[in-house]
């Protein structure tokens, strides 16, 4: 967040809620504020060392800005945010900065360039270790630490994720804010705050310093005029308060293993302060001390409790203010010290922008598919979706969609769920997951399948293909099946199955071959051809819905034939380590039939005319099949199903959502579009996911309807979306008879 | 310690009845609950021992390194947010933040790493 230093050397001007307002050079945003008399946010004690959240604003554009780490610049715009309520989320900059994702490998990492930092960094140095030193004010911000160790450490153009041998957190101790009566008001600063205003010759006027015997300030108009403390009242225009220290150990309590320590101050045990007695304790969420005794009061006497119930420490702050005070208030109370520890801390250890989150402040890892250096080596666009990086396009999106739709293409779709259910009962117990009839499919074919929860909720769907019955030793048949689940559902879909398999007592057995099996797709008029050249006879190339094992190229698959791109597709999974061959194998085969590999960005245009829905972006948690059109892959006389009950009971009521088919002129909407009635002034849904058909010649979209609607008189046909007029359309958009998909 | 190179493992999986595990499989397999293993042995031989509706299967899509006990002890214990197993036995958990199994198998030192070989990369940068 720290800005480039000034590069002006003489008084420069920001705008200052639209006002302008003289700055010195080196000023930082909040100082420039005071220097003319005015208060960085809208009172509360003021730290101006990056830890209490009283002085955030909005800067050129962006929100919850710590002006105290900012740097002004000439022509700076800042807004105060509205007192006593968040800015507007509208109305804000629709391009922000770029924030790129850098790795680095390094040897010792010491966060916090103070005395205790800069002593670790030397004895680091003489044991012949590779030091870097990050500090807040140089601009690196470390804002979280992973096992490995990991730092994520923010800059102004990037988010870096350092991976490190060893991290030394040095990152100091802040000065406690008072939590007393009056203590919103402006003109209170920490004894850190109001030495640093001196130094850059800051005038506060008359000014009180108190201790912990600090008992009320006083204020008129929001201004400070005065303090009481146990020696009476002192008049005032500012309050210095000197209540003590505390470790600056957000990051210390991050992460506790192996390879991460702290030194100096921010590994010091502290003096809590005096139970609060009055006053705001959080100004993040503007929590009085009344609130926490009616929170202690219903019964939440933990830390934690606390937290979850009241807000605390999920501000911008993260508890770096109030949670010395939060503490202290549980252990003048509780009779366990264990209630009063600090609550867990997690990443961002301070707030970031949404371009830096999506560069990424987590450390989840990704995973990659067998196939990530070939889309790298066709120069893939990489992005990460489901858990896994995967191509969004090879530089072309289009050329990717024509190559679908006129003749073939290949993509990469190992990451989709894959699983297999043996055993006697497999299909009762399939039966019972599935909404739709399981025991009438026949060995070697397949049936698409919506996954519901016991709420009647949508929350996955995919593929259920039947193998050949093995025979048991006793002669009875022991079903086999294949399940496929989409990307993002199959990390919780093994233990799903498991769950439910132990809850009814079937004797089913379950393996989960998601990162065992990759799969390419082979879609488009010409993939017949393509599979035929790769050594498929003719009569062995499954027909729709039909599944075979069988070589292609030489690779042992299981190729399965359905369609999610609209044109004839299969499926081929096959070994997790003969992948590069299959996939190399298929292009060299495929060169003259003008093959192309597509990515995500096509895939989802593809199965958006074909009118596919992807379950997490066209769905909510609460979708159910009627709310998508989906009652056909319901089979309600069935005896029973996971989510069955739910359906039957809500099935009289009315529903006004209703997941839409739109077309519209221009440019795609964005997704999340709001979605507007037609006279303009209503939002009754919102876009879900949008693409510009090059076939259609417009704009199609899916639309979550949502209210205001008749359901006796018919689904309105006109919306304004994207201050354009959007049409009701019947989807599929494209091959409503699937005759291509089938073909 | 030096970065490992995870290497891919021929391995046979099985699902299948605890009972039918408890018959066939020995220490030199890596039991990673009642009713699932992993085994270094031919996946042909293996469902020849089993009963019909367990589930065997060539898998390639784990990659492992093997460790001396003083790494594992020094090095990657400080990476678990769990206690290493004792030998012989098989732990499973987050090792550097990834899903990851530690098979310390018997009459040896040494012991075996084991990540989805879709996490392989990112292992192998976070134990660089």
């Amino acid at each position: 967040m720290a800005a480039p230093s000034n590069p002006s050397p003489r008084p420069f001007r920001i705008v200052y809620d639209g006002q302008l307002i003289e700055a010195q050079p080196g000023d930082t945003v909040a100082v420039v504020a005071i220097r003319n008399g005015q208060a960085p946010a809208h009172g509360g004690t003021l730290c101006l060392s990056g830890d209490c959240g009283n002085c955030v604003a909005t800067v050129d554009g962006v929100s919850w800005a710590r002006t105290c780490q900012i740097s002004a610049r000439p022509g700076m715009v800042v807004e105060r945010h509205p007192d006593g309520a968040a800015p507007s989320l509208f109305g804000g900059p629709t391009t922000g900065s770029e924030h790129n994702v850098e790795y680095l490998h390094l040897d010792a990492v010491v966060v916090g360039a103070g005395s205790s930092g800069l002593a670790a960094a030397d004895e680091l140095r003489a044991a012949g270790r590779a030091v870097t030193v990050y500090d807040a004010g140089d601009g690196y911000e470390v804002v979280a630490i992973y096992a490995g160790p990991i730092a994520i450490v923010r800059t102004d153009t990037a988010m870096l994720h350092v991976h490190a041998h060893q991290i030394v957190l040095a990152t100091g101790a802040t000065d406690l804010v008072p939590v007393v009566a009056g203590n919103t008001a402006h003109g209170i600063y920490t004894a850190s705050a109001a030495e640093a205003l001196r130094v850059v010759g800051i005038d506060l006027g008359r000014t009180a310093t108190v201790g912990r015997d600090v008992v009320e300030i006083h204020g008129e108009d929001g201004k400070v005029t005065g303090v009481s403390t146990g020696q009476g009242f002192v008049p005032a225009d500012s309050v210095v308060v000197a209540i003590g220290r505390a470790p600056r150990d957000v990051l210390v309590r991050m992460q506790t293993v192996s390879g991460v320590g702290a030194v100096g101050s921010a590994a010091q045990a502290f003096e809590l302060p005096p139970s609060p007695v009055a006053g705001v304790a959080c100004a993040c969420s503007k929590i009085t001390v009344e609130d926490m005794q009616g929170v202690w009061d219903r019964g939440f006497r933990e830390t934690e409790l606390m937290k979850r119930s009241a807000l605390f420490g999920t501000g911008t702050c993260q508890g770096a203010a109030c949670l010395p005070h939060l503490q202290a208030f549980i252990a003048a109370r509780a009779d366990d010290p264990g209630q009063a520890l600090p609550f867990t801390a997690r990443a961002a250890a301070k707030q970031v922008t949404m371009g830096e989150a999506s560069a990424g402040y987590f450390s989840d890892p990704w995973k990659r598919s067998p196939l990530h250096h070939e889309h790298l080596a066709l120069g893939a666009t990489m992005d990460r979706f489901g858990g896994w990086w995967r191509p969004w396009n090879y530089g072309d999106h289009v050329a990717e969609y024509w190559a679908v739709r006129e003749a073939v293409s290949i993509g990469d779709v190992s990451t989709l769920g894959k699983l297999i259910v043996s055993g006697p009962d497999a299909v009762e117990f399939l039966e019972r997951i599935y909404p739709t009839t399981i025991a009438d499919i026949r060995p070697g074919r397949s049936r698409y399948v919506l996954v519901l929860n016991e709420r009647g909720h949508l929350f996955d769907d995919g593929m259920v293909l039947r193998e050949d019955d093995r025979a048991g030793v006793d002669g009875a048949a022991v079903p086999w099946f294949t399940l496929s689940f989409t990307s993002g559902g199959a990390t919780n879909a093994e233990a799903w199955l498991r769950d439910w398999a132990e809850t009814w007592q079937l004797d089913v057995h379950i393996m989960d071959r998601t990162t065992s099996l990759a799969a390419i797709n082979v879609t488009g008029p010409l993939g017949r051809e393509l599979l035929q050249r790769c050594g498929v006879v003719s009569e062995d190339v499954p027909k729709f819905l039909q599944h075979r094992r069988l070589d292609v190229a030489g690779v042992p698959c299981h190729a399965m034939r359905l369609s999610f791109t609209g044109e004839a597709s299969w499926e081929l999974h096959h070994p997790w380590n003969r992948s590069v061959e299959l996939w190399r194998a298929l292009l060299a085969a495929g060169k003259d039939l003008g093959i192309k590999p597509h990515g995500l960005q096509a895939l989802f245009g593809l199965r958006l005319e074909k009118g596919h829905v992807i379950v997490g972006l066209d769905t909510e948690l609460d979708t159910t099949p009627r709310r998508i059109s989906h009652e056909w892959a319901v089979k309600m006389s069935k005896r029973f199903f996971l989510g069955q009950e739910a359906l039957a009971r809500t099935a009289p009521l009315v529903d006004y959502r209703k997941l839409v088919g739109l077309t519209l002129e221009g440019p795609m909407p964005t997704e999340g579009c709001p979605m507007f009635a037609a006279d303009g002034t209503t939002i009754i849904g919102h876009v879900t996911t949008a693409f510009a058909s090059p076939l259609i010649g417009k704009s199609i979209a899916l639309a979550m309807l949502k209210r205001d609607w008749d359901p006796d008189g018919g689904i309105p046909t006109s919306y304004v979306v994207d201050g354009r007029v959007a049409t009701l359309a019947e989807t599929p958009f494209y091959d409503p008879e699937g005759a291509r998909a089938r073909a | 310690m030096r970065g490992p190179e995870l290497i891919q493992l021929e391995l046979s999986r099985i699902v299948g009845p605890a009972a039918a595990l408890d018959a066939v499989l020995s220490s030199a397999d890596i039991r990673i609950s009642s009713d699932e293993a992993f085994s270094f042995s031919d996946p042909n031989d293996l469902r020849a021992e089993f009963p019909v509706q367990a589930i065997v299967e060539h898998d390639t899509g784990w990659s492992g390194a093997w460790f001396a006990e003083h790494t594992l002890t020094v090095r990657l214990a400080s990476l678990c947010e769990w206690p290493l197993p004792n030998r012989p036995g098989v732990g499973q958990g987050l090792v550097a933040g990834i899903p990851a199994k530690v098979w310390l198998p018997p009459d040896t030192t040494e012991a075996l790493l084991m990540v989805a070989t879709a996490h392989a990369h990112e292992m192998e940068e976070r134990l660089a």
